[in-house]
């Protein structure tokens, strides 16, 4: 038993260590520290003749070259163009104050990308500061992409955040992402269904437990939707839409406390992949890059399917679960502001963000939607009671299309990615490979299980 | 072939992916499993095992490196194997080291003070981040890829017994340094 546990411990430790083992060449460094000791002596050399001809150039001997400035480069990845202005901004009000940038040439440049995760498996590409969804911070986090704030001192200003808002950011004790804006999920609920079960829209966190609960127990339903990015990208886009079309469809992928995955409704994955089957025969998937409309225009079909095949016999499987505070998945929406490992200047990154958050007019540290937030306290949205006058109706698209985050609540936990991953393949061999639907539903769990035995 | 090109066939589902895979990774794979196993056939069963895992992760994945990825899914594998094989044999490399390694734990009067898996494993990241690299890859190489005190001082062109002193010092450090912890399982 003793065994099996160092076993198995030392099986997870860190791939770098693992990496750096099958790469070492022992005995090629040991030459080339002999080597190194030859050609370190020729450098000593040369640094001495350097300072000798410098000193002569000083003495008049040369003409001193003009020192060119240096360049730097400072990436910013955002995941919306409106970002845009408010970082160039930032930018420029700090480019001025910071003495250290006085002499260099600096380049902010600021890149849009709904899904990260293509952007950072391409080699040579960087980024100093980046703009996350609270998803998309998730995925970076599991990747071990992220910089730790706690390190560079981002604790100190934890008590200007609601506990709720900070958790944002927060995982396993590490702070990856100080929270930028934040706001309640959007619970949609179908007001016929509701009113049939006896029940209003809820207020509060503490009423949503009541009516989830009714409506379970009267074997009702209502509606969670889920944002979604490019439904063509693995862990932020297209495995988003599909997990919440398996749910709204009555399937489940993932048990309660987050722990394991299985399909337990092959016909809800069946129906969902013909829907994405449908959304590409109509060229309405949306690629990385594009605008706004995209977004509009596939929303505008999915609502319009959603109604016409009536694909809304879902009870929420983990309401009970859903309270303010719960360190889960998309509790509430947020976008925070991290540092990558990649970058090759975090301690500019760093000050950059110090300056974004708290060196401006906004001295808190909170932007507006922060402070919307915390004034709502345990409420939800406003838009909540949108949606109770409007009953379920197009007015939604208006709501879907501003980014709001609705989602399952699943703590994060291992099963969640291996989830995923199978599902994003299941995807791309319906619409890359051209797969039947039912048949590629029917051998999804199994490679769920074949992945987790091996994984696990 | 690059890394990249080998993934490149597993993202277009051709079955030249493996082959390229085996050719290019297949000896070292064979070795983390044999080390383990020390079964020429064990091994070859979990290596192709271990492609069949590659195969069905590729895509979504795009691992790099390659290497690192697939000789983690063999080594899961073989561990896996090497537990059920265990009742029946004792005498793969894999055994001496974990028997050297055993005596760094001191034994939990409890199951409550014993540390989980997750746990040991951030206590041994930490140390490994420590060490310098020379013992820390002697460390992984020996205890992660199970590697032969022979092995060892051939890839370290250093003799036996140094591999046998290096390893037994780093060891008696991370004795020390558990124990600092109170680390017990």
């Amino acid at each position: 038993m003793k065994k099996e546990k160092i076993s198995k411990a030392l099986g997870n430790i860190h791939t770098k260590f693992v990496e750096e083992a099958a790469e070492y060449k022992g005995y090629a460094q040991r030459t080339w520290r002999k080597w190194g000791t030859v050609v370190a002596s020729f450098v000593a050399i040369f640094i001495c003749l350097s300072i000798l001809v410098v000193g002569l150039g000083q003495n008049g001997f040369f003409d001193k070259p003009e020192q060119e400035k240096e360049k730097v480069t400072f990436t910013v990845l955002v995941p919306i163009e409106s970002f845009q202005g408010l970082i160039q901004s930032a930018w420029d009000n700090f480019a001025q104050q910071t003495p250290e940038l006085q002499d260099k040439e600096v380049t902010l440049e600021v890149a849009t990308y709904y899904s990260y995760a293509s952007y950072f498996q391409q080699e040579g590409n960087t980024a100093d500061l980046i703009f996350t969804d609270d998803y998309s911070l998730w995925e970076l986090f599991a990747e071990d992409q992220l910089v730790d704030l706690n390190l560079l001192g981002a604790n100190q200003y934890k008590d200007l955040f609601s506990e709720s808002v900070w958790e944002l950011g927060t995982a396993d004790d590490v702070l990856y992402g100080l929270p930028f804006s934040a706001g309640t999920v959007l619970y949609s609920g179908k007001k016929d269904v509701m009113d049939a079960a006896g029940v209003a829209l809820p207020q509060t966190w503490k009423e949503m437990l009541t009516v989830g609960s009714t409506l379970k127990q009267a074997g009702q339903t209502h509606i969670f939707y889920e944002q979604c990015y490019s439904p063509r990208h693995s862990m932020g886009g297209d495995t988003n839409l599909l997990l919440s079309w398996i749910w709204r469809l009555g399937g489940d992928v993932i048990n309660e406390d987050g722990t394991a995955t299985a399909i337990n409704e092959n016909d809800a994955l069946s129906k969902t992949l013909t829907m994405f089957q449908e959304l590409q025969k109509q060229n309405l998937l949306v690629e990385d890059g594009s605008d706004e409309s995209a977004f509009t225009q596939m929303y505008s079909f999915l609502v319009q399917y959603y109604l016409q095949n009536e694909v809304n016999q879902h009870v929420y499987g983990l309401m009970p679960q859903l309270e303010e505070g719960i360190p889960g998945y998309s509790v509430k929406y947020g976008c925070c502001v991290g540092i990558p490992k990649i970058s090759k200047q975090q301690s500019l990154a760093y000050a950059f963000l110090e300056h974004l958050m708290f060196g401006t007019d906004n001295t808190t540290g909170k932007s507006y939607q922060i402070m919307a937030f915390e004034e709502y306290g345990e409420g939800l949205p406003a838009l909540t009671s949108l949606l109770a006058e409007t009953g379920f109706s197009e007015d939604l698209l208006e709501i879907y299309t501003q980014q709001l985050s609705i989602s399952k609540v699943v703590p994060r936990t291992k099963a969640f990615p291996y989830c995923t991953e199978i599902l994003a393949g299941t995807i791309a061999e319906v619409l890359e490979n051209g797969k039947d639907p039912a048949e590629v539903a029917a051998e999804v769990e199994q490679k769920l299980n074949r992945l987790l035995a091996a994984y696990l | 072939m690059e890394d990249s090109k080998i993934i490149a066939l597993f993202y277009a589902r051709s079955e030249q992916a493996i082959a390229e895979l085996s050719q290019k990774y297949g000896a070292v794979c064979s070795k983390v499993a044999d080390n383990i196993l020390n079964s020429k056939q064990d091994a070859e069963e979990c290596v192709n095992d271990a492609y069949l895992g590659a195969w069905d992760t590729i895509p979504p994945q795009n691992p790099n490196p390659l290497l690192t990825y697939v000789c983690r899914i063999v080594r899961n594998l073989a561990i896996k194997k090497y537990h059920a094989n265990t009742a029946k044999k004792r005498n793969s490399h894999y055994d001496v080291a974990l028997d050297e390694l055993e005596n760094c734990f001191s034994t939990a009067e409890s199951v409550e003070a014993a540390l989980d898996v997750q746990e040991l494993t951030a206590y041994l990241n930490v140390f490994l981040e420590k060490l310098d690299v020379e013992k820390r890859v002697l460390f992984v190489r020996r205890y992660w890829y199970g590697d032969s005190v022979e092995d060892l001082a051939k890839r370290f062109s250093i003799s036996k017994h140094n591999v046998t002193v290096r390893l037994s010092r780093t060891r008696e450090k991370l004795k020390t340094y558990l124990a600092e912890r109170g680390v017990v399982l």
